[in-house]
This record gives C-alpha cells, sequence and structure tokens, in this order.
C-alpha cells in the first residue's frame, strides 16, 4: 500500500513536471524555447552562411519584380532618402514621355515627307522607322511643341485623328534609380563577404547571389536607359494621305457668287 | 447754274465714295485697279489681295457662320480646295472670319485665303492668294489688313 502511495506521488510530481516545462512563454524574433532545458537561445540560421544576417534576407530577393523590397533594401533607401547624402531630400524633375500621331494630306506625299526629314533633322531629331506613307519620328522632347505647326505648314492635319499622349513615369524613373543604387550597395556587402566566407558551400552560395544581383541590376538599367531614352526624345508617327481634289463631286450651292471664289479667278 | 452742277457732282462723287468698300492695303503690296473688284493689291511675288461686296438679299440672307461655311463647303466639295487653317478677326464693319485653303493652280501648289464680314445687306468678300511658297509668309499680315475693312 505505501509503495502504491509512492508510486501514485511520483506520477504527479512527474506530470506536474511535464506540465511545467510545456508551460506557454512568449518567444522574442529571434528566440525560441529549448526544451531541453527550458532556457531561449538565439535561433540558429535557416539557411548556409553568414551573411543573411548582414545583408538580409538574400532568398527574398528572389522574384524581385513582384515583391515588396528587402529590409535591407528598404534601410539604404531609407538612408538615402532622408539625408546621408545631406539635407533635405531634392525636388524630382518630372519625366514625361510625350507621343503624338498626326495624319496629314497633302499633294506630293514623297516631296513632303522629304521636307519634313530635313526639318527634323534640324531639330536634333532623326527617322526611326518609315513604312509606306508613314513615319515614325524621334525628336527631341523639347522641339515636342514645334511638330504640329510645321506639319499644317506642309500640309492639312486631320484633327479627327491627331492623338497627343503625355505619360508621366517620374514615379517609375526614380524608382528604378533608387533600385539600382541600392542593388549596387547590396552587391558591394556580398563581394566583402565573399572574401570572408570560408566555407565552400558559403562562398557558392554568395557567387550565385552576386550573379543573380548583376542580373538584376544590368536589367534595371536597360530600363533606365530606356526610359531616359523616351523622355528626352519624343516619338512621333505621322502618316501621309494623297489630298483629295474634290473635282469628281458634284456638289453645288445656288449662289453664283460662290462660282466667283477662287484663285482661278483671282490669279492671272 | 454751275453752282448746280457742282454740287451735283459732288454728291455724286460722295455718294460713290461712301459706298466704296476697301481695306489697308499690307506692306509690299500696291493697289491695282481691276474690274469687278472693289479693291485690288498685287505683291512683287504676285500675290493678289482682293475685296468685293456681295448682296445677302432678303430672301436669301444668311449670317456670317452661313456664308463661311457656305464657302467653306463650295470650295472644298466641288472646287477640289483644302481647308487648312480658320481664324477670326475684328473689323469696323463688325466680326470677320477667314480660312485658308490649298489647291494646285496649274500645277504648283497654291494657297488661297479667304475672308468674309456679314453686315445687314452686304457680305465683304475678300480674297488673297499665290504660290504657297511666296504666299505663306504674307499671311498673316494679310489676315490683319482684312480687318482693317472700312
Amino acid at each position: 500500500m505505501l509503495r502504491l502511495l509512492h508510486l501514485l506521488l511520483l506520477t504527479c510530481i512527474a506530470l506536474a513536471g511535464c506540465a511545467a516545462a510545456s508551460e506557454y512563454r512568449p518567444a522574442g524574433p529571434m528566440e525560441r524555447p529549448d526544451v531541453t532545458g527550458g532556457a531561449m537561445m538565439p535561433m540558429a540560421p535557416a539557411k548556409p552562411g553568414a551573411f543573411q544576417d548582414e545583408a538580409g534576407e538574400y532568398a527574398e530577393h528572389e522574384a524581385d519584380k513582384t515583391r515588396a523590397p528587402s529590409l535591407a533594401e528598404k534601410a539604404v533607401r531609407k538612408s538615402e532618402v532622408s539625408g546621408e547624402k545631406g539635407g533635405a531630400p531634392a525636388e524630382f524633375e518630372r519625366k514625361i514621355i510625350y507621343t503624338g500621331w498626326f495624319t496629314v494630306d497633302v499633294y506630293d506625299i514623297a516631296e513632303t515627307q522629304k521636307k519634313l526629314l530635313e526639318s527634323v533633322t534640324a531639330f536634333g531629331g532623326y527617322l526611326q522607322t518609315q513604312s509606306g506613307n508613314q513615319l515614325v519620328l524621334r525628336i527631341p522632347a523639347d522641339k515636342f511643341d514645334a511638330i504640329e505647326p510645321l506639319l499644317r505648314k506642309l500640309g492639312r492635319v486631320d484633327e479627327n485623328l491627331t492623338r497627343i499622349q503625355a505619360q508621366d513615369v517620374t514615379e517609375e524613373y526614380y524608382d528604378v534609380e533608387l533600385r539600382i543604387r541600392t542593388k549596387r550597395k547590396y552587391l558591394e556587402s556580398l563581394h566583402k563577404l565573399l572574401t570572408t566566407s570560408g566555407k565552400l558551400v558559403e562562398t557558392l552560395a554568395v557567387q550565385k547571389e552576386i550573379a543573380r544581383v548583376v542580373e538584376d541590376i544590368e536589367r534595371l538599367e536597360g530600363r533606365l536607359r530606356f526610359l531616359a531614352s523616351q523622355v528626352s526624345m519624343s516619338t512621333v508617327t505621322v502618316t501621309f494621305r494623297l489630298a483629295h481634289s474634290g473635282s469628281d463631286r458634284t456638289f453645288r450651292l445656288p449662289w453664283d457668287w460662290l462660282d466667283e471664289l477662287g484663285l482661278d479667278r483671282l490669279l492671272p | 447754274m454751275k453752282t448746280t452742277i457742282a454740287m451735283c457732282l459732288a454728291a455724286i462723287v460722295l455718294a460713290s465714295g461712301c459706298g466704296t468698300a476697301g481695306i489697308t492695303t499690307p506692306d509690299g503690296y500696291a493697289k491695282k485697279q481691276h474690274w469687278g473688284y472693289d479693291y485690288m493689291a498685287v505683291s512683287t511675288d504676285a500675290n493678289v489681295v482682293s475685296l468685293r461686296v456681295q448682296p445677302n438679299e432678303d430672301d436669301e440672307k444668311g449670317t456670317l457662320d452661313f456664308w463661311t461655311e457656305a464657302a467653306r463647303k463650295h470650295l472644298t466639295l466641288s472646287r477640289g480646295y483644302t481647308a487648312r487653317e480658320e481664324g477670326a478677326f475684328t473689323s469696323p464693319h463688325g466680326p470677320g472670319r477667314y480660312i485658308l485653303f490649298t489647291r494646285d493652280h496649274k500645277g504648283i501648289e497654291h494657297l488661297y485665303l479667304m475672308g468674309l464680314v456679314v453686315k445687314g445687306e452686304d457680305i465683304f468678300v475678300m480674297e488673297a492668294g499665290g504660290e504657297k511658297a511666296l504666299f505663306e509668309p504674307d499671311v498673316p499680315k494679310i489676315v490683319k489688313a482684312f480687318a482693317t475693312l472700312e
């Protein structure tokens, strides 16, 4: 009986100990409960390589287009925007891409195209493509306003088919620019890490990450060059039509003086 | 008797003078008499500016908008002109409208500028034209001359 009581007592103590070990304790972000001793220990890295803690979680850099920027990148952005460069953030120059489409009725398409190209070249522009009666021109953005008056001098501009588009890419332009700077800093930190990492597996992981970041930077630089080109040089598409003589129409109004209008009577 | 004749002549001259319309001759142009026109001037580039007055009769009285549209349609739909530019001006006789047309004339591209002012029973028809390359620089000053219609 006494042995039975001892056994019961021991069972109760053991159960009480288990309950104490499994008692809920909120863990910090970098802590996890140590089931062996009950003390809080730093969490081990989930992936090999000490660079994770230095430069942010590199796995998050995958699928860069769709993901939100990493904290490391955010931090770099924050520091760059808010003061490391010194002083208040600079005023951003607006980046607008101007595009125009015009249709012009002329009497001599080839001759008019030649005249237009001469004027566009004088503006500092150039012919991008020519397809039949259509010219695609690139002209300096600051000369964009001059194109319509020029076309009006060359022929009759069809207002119904005229279209002007101004696309504001300011946000994208500066965002891409900033992302390039951020990634360059990240790349620098990766290069530093490469010199300090000793294990082969870590070195390979860093090299792989460097290759990926370099590719990202090149892609972003390509995008930035494209935006800069589109902003600095407007695209103008001009379609030429042969002016209709109208002589085959039988339209007539019943006032004789209207027949006396025109060059035939006015000029010798 | 002589006095009466002189007074009659003076009255006729005055009357005819009052009925003659005119515009200020643009710089670079010289006036030239021409049958059928109340006013005509020609430049050394052979550009011509003219004015004549047509009756805006009771049974067909139209507004400035009406005659401008009628002239535009007549010239573009049956005479082979292409309207290139349109605008308005103000003359001492009231508001006016002009249309600049293009058309080939004797194988060369020309510009033809037509201005209209309608006042009561008169339609003031102003015309100007010339070879495109020679006439185009004169367009602004001819429109200004149209605005001097008296």
